[in-house]
């Protein structure tokens, strides 16, 4: 039986090959659009994690919550205090 | 977003809590397995969310797989709503007789629009739509209008063209009037024609612009005698014949005799009324009060009140009959009364009779007096007028 190949965020794009497979859109503290997730880690109204693969990816602050999501990326919005690279 | 609200809405959605260590396993598992989630809000060893009904069992699967406990908070939706109902069978059955009613009712006209022209009664209009069986409350088919449109024509020689719009339950028609070409002025440039004189007098003012004029000024002519002839003729002997323009001013005298009688009946309206109201549901009239055609001398006054729902009219009317009661009484005019009468007359007689075709009064001389119970008003006018009448020659090549 033919192995299925595991679909990664970056495959088949140049852009996410180059920056590790993590592109992030930050519209000042209110939101962020975040692309090449593999999974959250924790998510609870003052911290969101997300597992990226290399390293996990720390929001704090306030209200925090996932507006929208799907497999690679999501829309996280609140009042973000922090950024944090957890290698 | 409002299509999404409510596509969600018609397939069903609930709300739900996730308990365990770690709701964020289950957040994962549903995303990578195409688990539409939204409304995520997380709580230490909790994840509030929402989905789609049809995502239920699923949903109940991850929550198994990731050792944690899936409790449904709330449900909403038209799926829900229906099995809410599903007991009372009552509310189904009114709900298809609701829609089929309201497709048979819509298959009746319920407003009638009419766009008369001003050389047209609306009134009169309305009547023989009536007559041809084309009223409010009526069930239509489009040869049935066809054939009202045709035998409207037919009917009325005034109306050149009718169009009845069917715009749901309302009717507009549409009316043009036909328009009446005179022959005389039809233009016919090979057109022979000669002045006449439409009155007696005696000639003031000539100027003309095509024609041989055949008589000066001073001069005394009679009504019907040939003021401006269409022949010309020139030096060398030729003719040419021509059509007749120009203005001849003569002064005229005419007489106007205004009377009123002397008695006279007028209708006093009395305080005294009586009201009937009908209420009009869906083309069927219902009287409100009890009371019949009153005998006696009433006039009726009607109106109708229809209320409209967004500028569209309600099969719904409520019309008003007033009898008011009125009595004839027989009075006497006074002389003076009789004068300012006659005087307000007159005045109107020369504003529109006098004035109005480029008349001037020269003199004026009035006699008022009472002969056989009716009062006189004798006036004499000498009037400076043009005279001319076009009479055409018919002329043989």
């Amino acid at each position: 039986m033919k192995r299925q190949k595991k679909r990664t965020p970056s495959q088949g794009n140049i852009l996410m090959d180059k920056i590790n497979g993590v592109y992030m859109n930050v519209c000042g503290n209110r939101e962020v659009i975040f692309e090449g997730s593999r999974g959250i880690v924790e998510y609870n109204e003052n911290s969101i994690k997300i597992n990226t693969g290399k390293y996990i990816v720390a929001f704090s602050g306030r209200g925090l919550h996932i507006r929208c999501m799907n497999e690679f990326s999501l829309v996280i919005a609140g009042f973000i205090t922090s950024i944090e690279y957890i290698m | 977003m409002l299509i999404v609200k409510l596509l969600r809405w018609i397939f069903g959605y609930f709300d739900f809590e996730i308990k365990g260590r770690f709701p964020e396993r289950f957040l994962n598992l549903a995303v990578r397995n195409g688990l539409n989630l939204w409304n995520m809000k997380g709580e230490k060893e909790e994840l509030h969310a929402t989905a789609k009904i049809a995502d239920k069992n699923t949903a109940e699967l991850f929550a198994q797989k990731t050792e944690s406990e899936l409790i449904i908070e709330k449900e909403h939706g038209l799926p829900y709503l229906c099995r809410t109902y599903k007991s009372r069978l009552g509310l189904l059955v009114g709900l298809i007789m609701g829609v089929a009613l309201s497709c048979w009712l819509s298959g009746f006209i319920w407003n009638i629009e009419v766009n008369v022209p001003p050389e047209l009664n609306e009134y009169e209009i309305r009547n023989q739509l009536r007559e041809l069986g084309f009223y409010e409350g009526v069930r239509y088919n489009s040869d049935s209008i066809d054939n009202i449109k045709r035998k409207m024509k037919l009917n009325d020689e005034r109306i050149s063209w009718v169009s009845i719009n069917i715009f749901g339950t309302n009717a507009v028609v549409e009316l043009s009037p036909k328009i009446s070409v005179e022959k005389d002025k039809e233009i016919n440039k090979k057109a022979v024609s000669n002045l006449k004189s439409t009155a007696d007098g005696t000639i003031t003012k000539i100027n003309v612009h095509n024609g041989t004029a055949v008589v000066e000024i001073g001069e005394g002519v009679r009504k019907g005698q040939l003021l401006v002839s269409g022949i010309m003729e020139y030096n060398n002997g030729t003719n040419v014949m021509a059509d007749s323009e120009g203005t001849v001013y003569a002064k005229t005298s005419r007489t106007v005799t205004l009377s009123v009688p002397k008695e006279y009946s007028k209708a006093i309206t009395s305080d005294e009324y009586v009201c009937k109201r009908e209420f009009s549901f869906f083309g069927i009239s219902f009287p409100i009060t009890l009371c019949g055609n009153p005998v006696g001398e009433y006039y009726k006054k009607e109106s109708k009140l229809k209320p409209t729902l967004f500028d569209n009219a309600l099969p719904i009317s409520i019309t008003e009959e007033k009898w008011q009661r009125y009595e004839t009484k027989k009075l006497t005019l006074g002389s003076d009364d009789a004068k300012k009468l006659l005087d307000n007359r007159l005045k109107l007689y020369e504003m529109f009779l006098i004035y109005s075709d480029d008349r001037t009064i020269i003199s004026k001389n009035s006699k008022f007096q009472e002969k056989n119970s009716i009062y006189y008003l004798t006036v004499s006018y000498e009037v400076e007028e043009n005279i001319c009448e076009k009479s055409y020659i018919q002329v043989k090549e």
